[in-house]
């Protein structure tokens, strides 16, 4: 078995001269981390690729994503801080998950609060946007700017890889911010039955929350529209897809800022998975 | 998941004056030809669910190596039964086989209405899933139509 160390000086050097050529996505893109493997069956400790990539269409790379928003999660629910070699490209990053147990790991990327001011000027009322928060956009904003909002977005994509059995402890609620909560477990995904999944904003329901689900491959089908729902009283949303295949489920919650440099906190989540035709 | 049920048993069977008597169903079926030039032998699961459990009964696969990542790709069955451990030592496991008719017996221990779930998958080929309900105390004969993968199956109860 080809077993990867990790090796900090080399994934530093890696990480200098990707950021000298990365290109900053825009705030808009859909930003994905998938595993190539979501479900496998091994005693021995095997590697599945991982890709991390920010994008306009379902699974096809665009944008390459820095490796200090990667976090992976072990099966007891922990985080592995190492995660060994990280190749970030132009259009795409990739790293090898090393899978050692049985059980449910998790992929995420976090991306740090970004801030954007938006405002209108001139006899057109023409948009523009500084990319800073609202104190230090209250220095430069030109004469005349009006309609001034600023907004801090955070930014999460997840999936996850089982292997053999699916356990728990990964798919759990930490209580904390904006999160997607999967409670049909992501490798029971199937044409034939429902999936359950609840939102959460500090371990309380949201209501009404808005989902984005889009299928792989829009631009080889006849109908790509995506499948749109909302989620009830108590924050639940069952839906059915009766397509196998990958697919990105996407979200957004905007709420008032209880701090000064925004004026509104939007998280976006973006959770990548599979459903297996039964 | 199923140790504590295969424990009960055990202790229910050995406090019993009388020993517990297996049932057998026999299931006849063919695997069809198909003249490709990528043919590979189809991987086979049968196996009984219930709403309490699922027990695997036979598995043909790939026996090269002692690992076989490729359990996956027999969708339902790795999910209901596959990824959670070992096929029971009481089941038919071997390697795949190609085209040809094939007469099984299979022991359904003391189950009496279930599902018999049967998968047949082709590596760069097809792939059925076929459910049949049985209750032993209604019918003894169950018969399902051919599919993509598998000619006509009968199922016969206690042969």
């Amino acid at each position: 078995m080809n077993y990867t160390a990790f090796n900090p000086l080399k994934k530093a050097a890696l990480a200098i001269i990707a950021c000298t050529l990365m290109i900053a996505p825009a705030i808009a893109h859909d930003i994905y981390i998938w595993p190539s493997y979501f479900n496998i069956n091994t005693d021995k400790p095997t590697h599945v690729a991982v890709t991390v990539t920010a994008s306009h269409t379902a699974f096809r790379p665009d944008f390459s994503m820095p490796s200090n928003g990667v976090k992976v999660m072990g099966i007891d629910g922990k985080q592995i801080r190492k995660f060994g070699p990280y190749y970030q490209g132009q259009r795409q990053s990739s790293f090898d998950l090393v899978v050692t147990g049985s059980g449910t790991y998790g992929l995420f990327y976090q991306r740090q609060p970004s801030y954007f001011t938006s405002y209108k000027i001139g006899k057109r009322d023409k948009l523009k946007r500084l990319k800073t928060n609202k104190i230090a956009a209250a220095k430069q904003l030109p004469k005349g700017a009006r309609d001034v909002i600023t907004r801090r977005y955070e930014t999460i994509a997840m999936s996850f890889v089982t292997n053999k059995a699916p356990t728990f402890e990964v798919l759990a609620p930490t209580n904390q911010g904006f999160e997607l909560i999967t409670l049909t477990h992501p490798s029971d995904y199937v044409t034939s039955e429902p999936i359950k999944v609840k939102v959460l904003f500090n371990g309380k329901p949201v209501a009404k929350q808005t989902m984005i689900i889009e299928q792989e491959g829009p631009q080889y089908r006849k109908n790509p529209a995506a499948l749109e729902i909302t989620t009830d009283k108590d924050g639940l949303a069952t839906f059915n897809l009766p397509n196998g295949g990958r697919y990105l489920l996407k979200t957004k919650y905007e709420k008032d800022a209880d701090h000064e440099l925004a004026d509104f906190d939007v998280t976006r989540i973006f959770y990548a998975f599979e459903v297996i035709f039964e | 998941m199923k140790k504590p049920f295969l424990l009960a048993a055990i202790l229910a069977s050995s406090t019993l004056a009388s020993p517990v008597f297996a049932n057998n169903i026999t299931v006849d079926f063919s695997l069809p030809q198909f003249s490709t030039q990528d043919y590979n032998s189809p991987y086979v699961a049968i196996w009984t669910e219930t709403t309490a459990e699922s027990n695997s009964l036979l598995l043909w696969h790939s026996i090269k190596r002692k690992e076989d990542k490729w359990l996956v790709d027999i969708r339902r069955w790795w999910r209901k039964v596959g990824r959670y451990g070992e096929v029971p030592a009481d089941a038919i496991t071997g390697a795949t086989k190609g085209s040809g008719d094939y007469n099984v017996t299979l022991d359904i221990g003391d189950l009496t209405k279930f599902n018999l779930m049967i998968e047949v998958v082709r590596e760069d080929g097809g792939r059925s899933l076929l459910r049949q309900a049985i209750d032993t105390a209604k019918s003894k004969k169950y018969t399902l139509k051919a599919d993509v993968e598998v000619g006509e199956i009968t199922i016969n109860v206690g042969k």
